[in-house]
């Protein structure tokens, strides 16, 4: 007989862990390739405060031209509430009673890896950014504004978690960090942890780069990122 | 392509990266629902001044080379030039001048029907 510990295993020698499913939402390819670059919209320090009330912080350009955000499309749904889902019969893991397993957590988490700046060993703080990630929301008014009629709020935006259109939020975070060999000294940036209702039922991510300081320090590279659906796992198998 | 929602601009990438391939696709986009209903309730529908298309002009061009290779692929345009005679030769410069000139005019629209007005 297996020792047993109720809170690892079930009845039926099952973990009672929890599940991710990982998605990519950026992977790149190689070195130097397949990843994102933004450059910054401002290149002083009114990106430190820099919070949405107008039409053009939807869609910036950046002070050296082109654009300061992009659009990615999100390969996956990230559904994660029960809606009418649920799963009749608990057999092979699946769970009876709670929905469908992600919808039993119902949380997000986001992370990514991201080249901030050009330069390798610029000391910490030395090249940053202020970054905002807003989601779109089909079947509604405005796709990146929350306001439910015709004419938009711009002091609404539909950011990720629809967060405040404060600073500290995912209307307004600053990173620091790095940039080197095509993104191999970089880290993971932990954006968001079991965070719920992050994406709703958006199918497009916009990442802004306010920037801060000059291009070299305030450039960002998206080179992977990842979002994770959380979920518990049944207590029957096979 | 760039969709441009009550004068903001809502995707910029490529078409085929957001799922629209045709103007019923563009159509979900611009239907409004009230989710506090069960089911939820179209509201509203955004004309064609709230939400529309701007096309990036290498775009244009690939709808225009795909509507000349619909009726004349690479290889029957090498047939016509090699063997064809003067008047097939002819219908088939007309056509693909007259899709050149709709791509090169103002804001071309394909999905209003005017490109598949042009035949050979």
């Amino acid at each position: 007989m297996p020792i047993r510990t109720s809170s690892i295993v079930s009845q039926s020698g099952l973990p009672l862990g929890f599940m991710q499913i990982p998605i990519p939402i950026v992977q790149h390819s190689a070195t130097n390739i397949g990843t994102i670059t933004i450059n910054p919209r401002y290149n002083d320090s009114t990106a430190h405060t820099a919070l949405f009330d107008s039409s053009d912080d939807y869609a910036p350009g950046a002070a050296s031209g082109g654009n300061a955000y992009v659009d990615i499309s999100l390969p996956m749904f990230p559904h994660h509430d029960t809606w009418m889902n649920k799963v009749h019969d608990s057999n092979y893991g699946r769970r009876t009673g709670t929905g469908t397993a992600i919808g039993d957590i119902g949380r997000i988490s986001l992370w990514a890896q991201i080249g901030v700046g050009d330069s390798p060993h610029p000391g910490e703080d030395y090249s940053y950014a202020h970054i905002a990630m807003l989601r779109n929301q089909a079947g509604a008014y405005h796709s990146y504004q929350t306001t439910n009629s015709p004419s938009p709020n711009y002091s609404e935006p539909r950011t990720l978690g629809d967060s405040a259109n404060t600073l500290g939020s995912f209307a307004n975070f600053k990173v620091s960090g790095q940039y080197y060999a095509g993104g191999a000294y970089g880290g993971w940036y932990c954006l968001a942890n079991y965070a719920g209702g992050l994406f709703g039922s958006s199918d497009t991510l916009r990442i802004i780069n306010w920037g801060g300081n000059t291009d070299a320090r305030s450039r960002i590279r998206i080179v992977d990122m990842v979002y994770i659906l959380h979920g518990k796992l049944g207590t029957s198998g096979v | 392509m760039k969709i441009i929602e009550y004068g903001n601009c809502v995707w910029d990438g490529p078409k085929e990266n957001k799922g629209i391939s045709c103007k019923e696709d563009l159509l979900k986009l611009k239907q409004v629902y009230d989710f506090t209903q069960d089911p939820p309730v179209l509201v509203h529908t955004k004309t064609d001044e709230e939400l529309y298309i701007i096309w990036e002009q290498s775009e244009i061009n690939n709808f225009a080379q795909e509507h000349i290779y619909k009726y004349y692929p690479s290889w029957k345009q090498s047939n016509v030039l090699r063997e064809g005679n003067e008047q097939e030769l002819l219908k088939m410069s007309n056509f693909i001048n007259a899709v050149r000139a709709w791509s090169n005019q103002e804001s071309p629209d394909p999905w209003d029907g005017s490109l598949d007005i042009v035949v050979p």
